[in-house]
């Protein structure tokens, strides 16, 4: 493992090496009776957490876990699978035992049923950044006190709350099979994925007044700490600034707004948009050409072919959008371990429905140009254009309007519009005659994310915003988003709380 | 019952032991997994367990904790649907010692069950909260309570779910596929549609003060979807009887499950038959099924009276609360209507948040949350009860922890999470038709789905089953309704409940924390009726 | 030839491991195939949806176990036509016996609505007596002017004693019962209705062939008996199988006779065969005609019976005979042309034949019966395979299907493969459509069985004239019959030809 976490002694120990991930598949393999194949999944993560309320540190905390799934598919068997954190011989023996049991409970191919596959002819991966910072592994408890002590002080001396939590994660998965082994393209076998290792690390804090009647947030992540570490000062400046800015707000009647949101708003908004491109669950061209499903870019059936077309081709947003993402930027920070993701792709080029995500045999040209071996997904990480319009310039020349920024609790109501649900939080202002006048109660808002990107008026330049993984050892979502600009935004109804 | 490792991963036959020899693998962290660990731990109960338990505590003792406490848990699920014999199986074994220094916390979990690892975790979580007391002083104050002295208690469940063949629960579930089908035009399709989730969590818990004691937990929860086609409607309604619970099997067995199921599809039925009247957005009188209202109390109250919300600990994540001033508010402040009782424990009989001894060894206590509409108290840890304390104390009331400390497992840390909940209900013996045929123009809702803001105060709820009530009848379908309210204008408007009888559990979760946490509890409550809800089409833009 | 061997040794194979599987305790050295259901308690079962599904899941378990003792799928060794006869696993038997008594669900217990559960576990265990109640129950439920219902009722009840009997069938108790419920019957029309399921409702046991014909025979007497007191009479709005209104009751009797000729008209069937084939055509259609009461020429939604075999194209030929190989079906040979799609899936992630040994041990049967059958295998290529860019040719894709051929000991079998006119919609959707091929399209008969052959596994008999003979629908190895069908047919062929000679 990495320099900065050897300095730590038995902290070597925090997540699992590659050799260790072979190792698991050649002994769960060597285990194995009754012929047939055998594959694990692999997870393994360590976060190293701290988090503060009321200005002080609540809770520091150093923790790490592992998941392994032990697949077995014995000759004449079906799949079977079992899920386990213990890697002695006895544990994952019963692993194997019982995956096995599982799999001879149905009939499935073997000997002469298995039927005959193509050989795949050799390809390269896309190439991409390295997701591993030595600054995020190496950030020390003491450290990690630190900046929260210099987070919450500027709080403090205003009299507000400071609220946060600071997280630092190494987390590595693997997935390694016996199968197709004939079929192995280089090193891996087209359903495995080799052992990836990444970092993320994640900053963000929530001011409020003693009132409770102002409440700032500013966050930021990355998987290189250093990112962050630089930005903390300016991220509670941030917070209190918004806090101090944003108490005894006036009620405003609920209507349609010219809305100037933060690039974090713009990210909370389009979420639902951006995973509808083909992100892992929530399926791309698979629900967009299925006649019996909803997406948003299903454009209708066509008699001529018999076939349901997307909205792939068609102008979808206004022409200064462009989403994308590329494995190799090192400001973005993708994450591009599986098999399954593509090289660099583009969804949205200036408006136009360019990609859907789309499983292994969806479709046949769809997987060419992208090194058509691959699932392409996407929706994990993405960037959007920006534009040279200063959040100054767009609230100056704003006669009357809303700035926001973020939302919170959002929830899609319409599949086929994308219109969804939620709530302005942590600093909403009314803008009047290009100044910003007076802060504003909270709006419930009821919008699609495709509307607003057709209603744009200026944008702003893209800055990477905050979107760490929740879920531990998860994968990361990294996004740069602009401030955008756009009008007719739909308001509601008032929210009284802060 | 034997609880080997081994046995955790059996389906149901007797499988050659295999001695837990370490194979010799490079790297530290499999080396941790393979070497140093008991060959089996037979129990939860075993000696070995609390060995091991009593190691951190010593670790974090020695190395300056003036205050320590470990939790071991091993948690084994099995997950199975109608249409494959195959099982799911999963199991996790996970330990976390927590650590107070100065009145800061540390906190130091792993997968790794060894007295070496213990220690080092011990040792680890002074370190994390050592890290901390740079910072002036915190003051903490653990609230006293009775400590169990090697207790066990495992929840009491009819039928365990891993005592028996997942055949004979797969069989169950296809009888119910068998029992609909009988039914024309009604269908149970997707793996999803006919599912259920069995997880037993085994605990042990230590602490500096001498606390150990040990539990197995019940988790079970199921879903069964019933799809129904006629003259060329389609209609999809899950039984509402299997949501989590405190149960084993009798989950299913348990209940009269196919009245239930009869039920629903007569009313199926009859909503497919109703007419569809769009949304005229008002103000109505509003009856409210039992789950409606146990959904609503839940992330409104059941969220709003979490201490640590209330007191801006969970600010910069899942939010505060609207009840901001407890130390003013308890004892005094109305947040319903009179009618209105509500009252928490964690040891009501298949509760999902039902246990022996929280997180903190606490032997948790009914108390009542809202009595006759004013706010009483709130969801309290060790720590939390302490900062209550003086209005506790001019109350002339103990100083107590509720019991509410929980996590989902022991590499998390415990935070305050909501117990079972449960409203009082009225006096009358009314149900959800009784309430209704007092409606001389109003609505009727069921099943709703409820979506709160950040502290608890203002939400919105949608349900496919709003009903147009007019003289006492439901006469249709108000299509895509939804509602807006206020939690304080909600439950004052409360204005009749439903009868003991009426009353349901349902089992929920409920999400908190940075890094997040899940947990499970339940909430009883009859079906009640409102008055002057708003009504909103959800879909309509400003 | 591995599977001839293993194929041949199964009966004796099959029977060590179905005694072993009448014990409930695992064999030794059989702790793999151990009972996964050892440790359910049927006892604690309530209802009669437990029961069927216990019995179910022990079913397809035994099955289970019985395919991975042996590894041979049932669905690749020739009908056992026994198998109808044999009884059941004891397992079973026990199963339904111990949960019936726990659930205590009997007839009067258990809802008519669930009779279809109930009456098989009684059939199973010998209960036949409370079968039969349960099956009254239900027919005493029947709106006797609904025509629909009625002969679902009917129906259901012969197939219950017939095809689908968990035992071995019971076809008299059947009849018997049905018989005692037409008497129940007032409307003449709706007795027809009941006469046309007797007739057509029977066992497909080739060995009860001449039972099940005496059977119809008698059904067919009984009606005439009715017809001569009905005799002359104009029915009114007559609802019958084709949905005609007002037949006259000679024309109900003819459609009655015809229908029984259909089925159990074999043997003069094959004599018209064994004349010509236009003979036998002729034959099939006109009284395929009357039973059915539509025109001949519209025989089977078309069906090209009798019309001329076009000559098969292909870009890529494997294993024909001769230069060029566009002949087939040759003259003077007896063909079984096969339209083939291999069905891929996607497992692991990879893409594979699956179909390729599932359907195709019966035409191998046929094959190695009759050395002197052309088997032609009908193949194009299929766009999803196109996501292989290098290396993946027409000749590519021929290859795999050969290969798939020859380890079902297809061997002999002649390949031909037609890359399919299939085009791509526009970037950036560029989905592959697939376009009928040449076959597919003078397959059709100028469109009056269009599409039939289309991802369809129909095979073709076709006789040294290159006239087709029969259509085998669906795919291949869809049952026992069809294989036989097949088998008579071409013996007929050939003796035919050797005659000639």
């Amino acid at each position: 493992m990495s320099e900065a976490a050897r300095k730590h002694g038995e902290e070597d120990s925090r997540i699992l090496s590659e050799a260790e991930c072979k190792q698991i598949l050649e002994r769960a393999h060597a285990m194995a009776q009754g012929g047939g194949d055998t594959a694990v999944h692999i997870k393994s993560w360590w976060q190293g957490e701290l988090r503060w309320a009321r200005n002080r540190a609540s809770l520091s905390s150093d923790r790490r876990n592992i998941e392994v799934t032990v697949f077995r598919k014995t000759d004449y068997g079906t799949i079977g699978e079992v899920t386990t954190n213990q890697l002695d011989d006895a544990a994952l023996e019963e692993a194997v035992r019982a995956a096995e049991r599982a799999s001879r409970m149905e009939i499935g191919p073997g000997g002469e049923r298995k039927g005959f596959y193509p050989k795949i002819p050799a390809y390269t991966r896309p190439p991409s950044a390295r997701i591993w910072s030595e600054a995020t592994v190496g950030l020390d408890t003491e450290v990690r006190a630190e900046v929260a002590r210099r987070m919450i002080a500027p709080a403090e001396a205003e009299g507000f709350y400071s609220a946060g939590y600071l997280e630092v994660r190494a987390a590595a998965t693997a997935s390694y099979t016996t199968a197709f082994r004939d079929l192995r393209t280089g090193e891996h076998g087209l359903d495995e994925q080799p052992y990836i290792q990444w970092t993320q690390a994640q900053c963000s804090t929530t001011v409020r007044d003693a009132s409770g009647m102002g409440s700032g947030w500013a966050g930021l992540s990355s998987y290189d700490w250093d990112r962050i570490g630089s930005e903390i000062d300016v991220l509670a400046a941030r917070a209190v600034q918004k806090c101090k800015a944003s108490r005894n707000p006036v009620a405003l009647e609920p209507g349609r707004y010219t809305v100037i949101l933060e690039p974090q708003a713009v990210a909370d908004l389009i979420e639902s948009l951006v995973t509808r491109l083909g992100a892992p669950g929530h399926r791309g061209r698979e629900s967009a050409e299925n006649p019996l499903m909803e997406h948003p870019f299903q454009l209708g059936y066509d008699n001529a072919t018999g076939l349901m077309l997307s909205k792939m081709g068609l102008k979808v947003v206004d022409e200064r959008i462009t989403i994308s993402h590329d494995p190799m930027d090192p400001r973005l920070g993708l994450l591009m371990s599986h098999l399954e993701r593509p090289g660099p792709v583009t969804w949205i080029e200036n408006g136009v429905l360019k990609r859907l995500g789309h499983n292994f045999n969806t479709g046949i040209k769809a997987l060419d140009g992208i090194n058509g071996l691959h699932q392409l997904r996407g929706g994990t990480g993405y960037r959007m254009s920006g534009g040279d319009t200063s959040m100054e310039e767009m609230i100056r020349t704003t006669r009357r309007g809303l700035l926001v920024t973020r939302f919170s609790n959002i929830r899609t109501l319409d599949e086929n519009s994308l219109l969804s649900t939620g709530l302005t939080r942590d600093g909403l202002w009314l803008i009047e005659n290009g100044e910003i006048t007076k802060a504003v109660k909270n709006f419930r808002f009821t919008e699609s994310p495709i509307f607003m990107l057709n209603n744009v008026e200026q944008i702003g330049e893209a800055v990477p915003v905050f979107r760490p993984t929740k879920e531990e050892g998860g994968e990361l979502t990294p996004a740069i988003v602009p401030p955008i600009k756009a009008r007719d935004f739909s308001f509601t109804s008032l929210v009284d709380a802060v | 019952m034997s609880l080997s490792r081994r046995d955790l991963l059996k389906i149901t036959m007797k499988v050659g032991a295999g001695a837990a020899v370490f194979s010799g693998i490079p790297g530290p962290l499999l080396a941790q997994l393979g070497g140093g660990l008991p060959e089996s731990v037979q129990s939860i109960r075993d000696p070995v367990v609390k060995e091991m338990a009593l190691r951190a505590i010593e670790a974090a003792r020695d190395a300056g904790a003036s205050y320590a406490d470990v939790r071991l848990t091993r948690t084994r699920g099995r997950e199975l649907h109608h249409l494959s014999v195959q099982p799911r199986d999963s199991e996790g074994l996970v330990v976390g010692v927590r650590s107070l220094v100065n009145g800061y916390w540390g906190f130091a979990g792993s997968l790794v069950w060894s007295t070496d690892e213990m220690a080092r975790l011990g040792r680890e979580s002074v370190r994390q909260a050592r890290a901390l007391t740079i910072g002036p002083v915190r003051e903490v104050d653990l609230a006293a309570a009775p400590m169990p002295v090697d207790e066990h208690w495992t929840m009491p469940v009819e039928l365990d779910p891993f005592e028996i063949s997942h055949l004979e629960i797969y069989d169950f579930l296809v009888s119910l596929r068998l029992f609909v089908q009988r039914h024309s035009g009604f269908s149970v399709v997707p793996p999803t549609a006919n599912a259920v989730t069995f997880v037993v969590q085994e605990k042990a818990f230590a602490s500096s003060e001498g606390a150990y004691c040990t539990q197995r937990l019940y988790r079970s929860e199921g879903s069964l979807v019933l799809g129904l086609e006629k003259n060329g409607r389609k209609l999809a309604r899950g039984l509402d009887m299997l949501t989590p619970a405190g149960l084993g099997f009798e989950l299913y067995k348990g209940q009269p499950l196919r009245e239930q199921i009869r039920r629903l599809m007569e009313e199926m039925e009859e909503d497919i038959m109703m007419p569809v009247k769009p949304v005229e957005v008002g103000r109505y009188n509003v009856v409210c099924d039992a789950r409606t209202t146990t959904s609503l109390a839940a992330v409104t109250l059941g969220t709003a009276t979490q201490l640590d919300r209330a007191l801006g600990y969970e600010a910069n994540a899942s939010g505060t609360s609207y009840l901001n001033a407890p130390l003013e508010m308890l004892g005094s402040f109305e947040v319903g209507a009179p009618l209105l009782t509500l009252t928490a424990n964690r040891s009501e009989h298949g509760g999902a948040a039902t246990v022996r001894w929280d997180d903190e060894g606490v032997h948790p206590d009914e108390f009542t949350l809202v009595r006759e509409g004013v706010l009483q108290d709130f969801q309290t840890t060790r720590e939390s009860a302490t900062w209550l304390a003086d209005s506790y104390t001019k109350a002339s009331r103990a100083i107590r922890s509720h019991g509410c400390a929980a996590a989902p497992s022991a590499v998390e840390a415990p935070l305050t999470h909501t117990p079972n909940l449960r409203i009082a209900p009225g006096d009358e013996a009314l149900d959800f038709e009784d309430l209704v045929s007092g409606i001389e123009e109003g609505l009727a809702i069921k099943e709703m789905g409820v979506s709160m803001d950040y502290q608890g105060l203002s939400g919105m709820g949608v349900s496919e089953r709003v009903y147009e009530v007019k003289s006492g009848k439901r006469v249709a379908i108000v299509a895509g309704a939804g509602i807006l309210f206020r939690t304080p204008e909600l439950w004052k408007g409360l204005v009749a409940l439903g009868g003991e009888a009426s009353v349901r559990r349902y089992g929920t979760t409920s999400s908190k924390g940075e890094p997040l946490q899940t947990t499970y509890h339940s909430v009883s409550a009859p079906p009640a009726v409102f008055k002057e809800f708003t009504v909103i089409d959800p879909r309509r833009k400003a | 030839m591995r599977f001839m061997r293993t194929t041949k040794m199964m009966p004796a194979f099959l029977l060590a491991v179905a005694g072993a599987m009448l014990n409930a305790r695992p064999v030794t050295g059989q702790e793999l195939f151990e009972w996964p259901d050892t440790a359910v308690d049927i006892s604690t079962y309530k209802t009669v949806e437990e029961c069927s599904a216990a019995v179910g899941r022990v079913r397809s378990q035994i099955k289970v176990r019985e395919y991975h003792a042996t590894h041979i799928d049932r669905d690749t060794i020739p009908d056992d036509l026994g198998s109808a006869k044999s009884p059941l696993p004891s397992a079973v038997v026990e199963t339904v016996r111990a949960c019936l008594n726990a659930a205590s669900a009997h007839v009067d217990t258990v809802g008519v609505d669930a009779w279809d559960l109930l009456a098989p576990l009684y059939l199973i265990i010998g209960m036949d007596d409370s079968a039969r109640a349960v099956v009254e129950r239900r027919l005493a439920e029947v709106e006797l002017d609904n025509t629909e219902d009625l002969k679902r009722a009917v129906t259901d009840v012969l197939l219950l004693y017939g095809k689908n009997s968990p035992v071995p069938p019971k076809i008299e108790v059947g009849d018997e019962i049905i018989l005692a419920f037409l008497d129940k019957i007032p409307d003449f029309r709706n007795r027809f209705a009941v006469y046309m399921q007797l007739i057509v409702t029977g066992s497909d046991d080739p060995a009860m062939y001449d039972e099940m014909a005496a059977r119809a025979r008698r059904h067919l007497a009984r009606f005439m008996a009715e017809y001569d007191e009905a005799a002359g009479r104009e029915l009114e709005d007559m609802s019958n199988e084709s949905g005609r209104v007002g037949a006259t009751s000679e024309e109900l009797l003819a459609q009655l006779e015809a229908m029984f000729t259909l089925v159990f008209g074999k043997d003069q069937f094959h004599d018209s065969l064994r004349v010509s084939t236009a003979a036998y055509a002729k034959a099939m259609r006109k009284t395929w005609g009357r039973a059915s009461d539509v025109p001949p020429e519209a025989y089977m939604d078309g069906q090209p019976l009798g019309e001329r075999a076009p000559v098969l194209e292909g870009d890529i030929w494997l294993g024909c005979e001769g230069d060029p190989c566009e002949q087939y079906p040759r003259a003077g040979r007896v063909s079984l042309v096969w339209f083939y799609t291999p069905h891929l899936r996607e497992i692991y992630d990879n893409i594979r034949i699956t179909n390729c040994s599932d359907y195709t041990y019966l035409l191998r049967r046929l094959s190695n019966r009759f050395p002197e059958l052309d088997i032609v295998v009908v193949a194009q290529t299929v766009g999803r395979y196109h996501y292989v860019k290098e290396g993946m040719t027409p000749e590519r894709e021929a290859q795999l299907i050969r290969k798939c051929l020859d380890s079902v000991g297809l061997d002999r079998a002649v390949l031909t493969m037609t890359e399919s006119p299939g085009w791509r919609l526009p970037e950036p959707d560029g989905r592959w459509v697939d376009q009928p091929t040449a076959n597919w399209t003078n397959y059709s008969f100028d469109g009056r069985w269009s599409g039939k052959f289309r991802n369809t596994d129909n095979a073709l008999l076709i006789d040294q004239d290159g006239y087709i003979v029969h259509v085998g629908r669906g795919t291949i190895g869809g049952g026992g019959g069809l294989e036989r069908n097949f088998a008579e047919l071409i013996e007929i062929l050939l003796e035919r030809e050797k005659a000639k000679t």
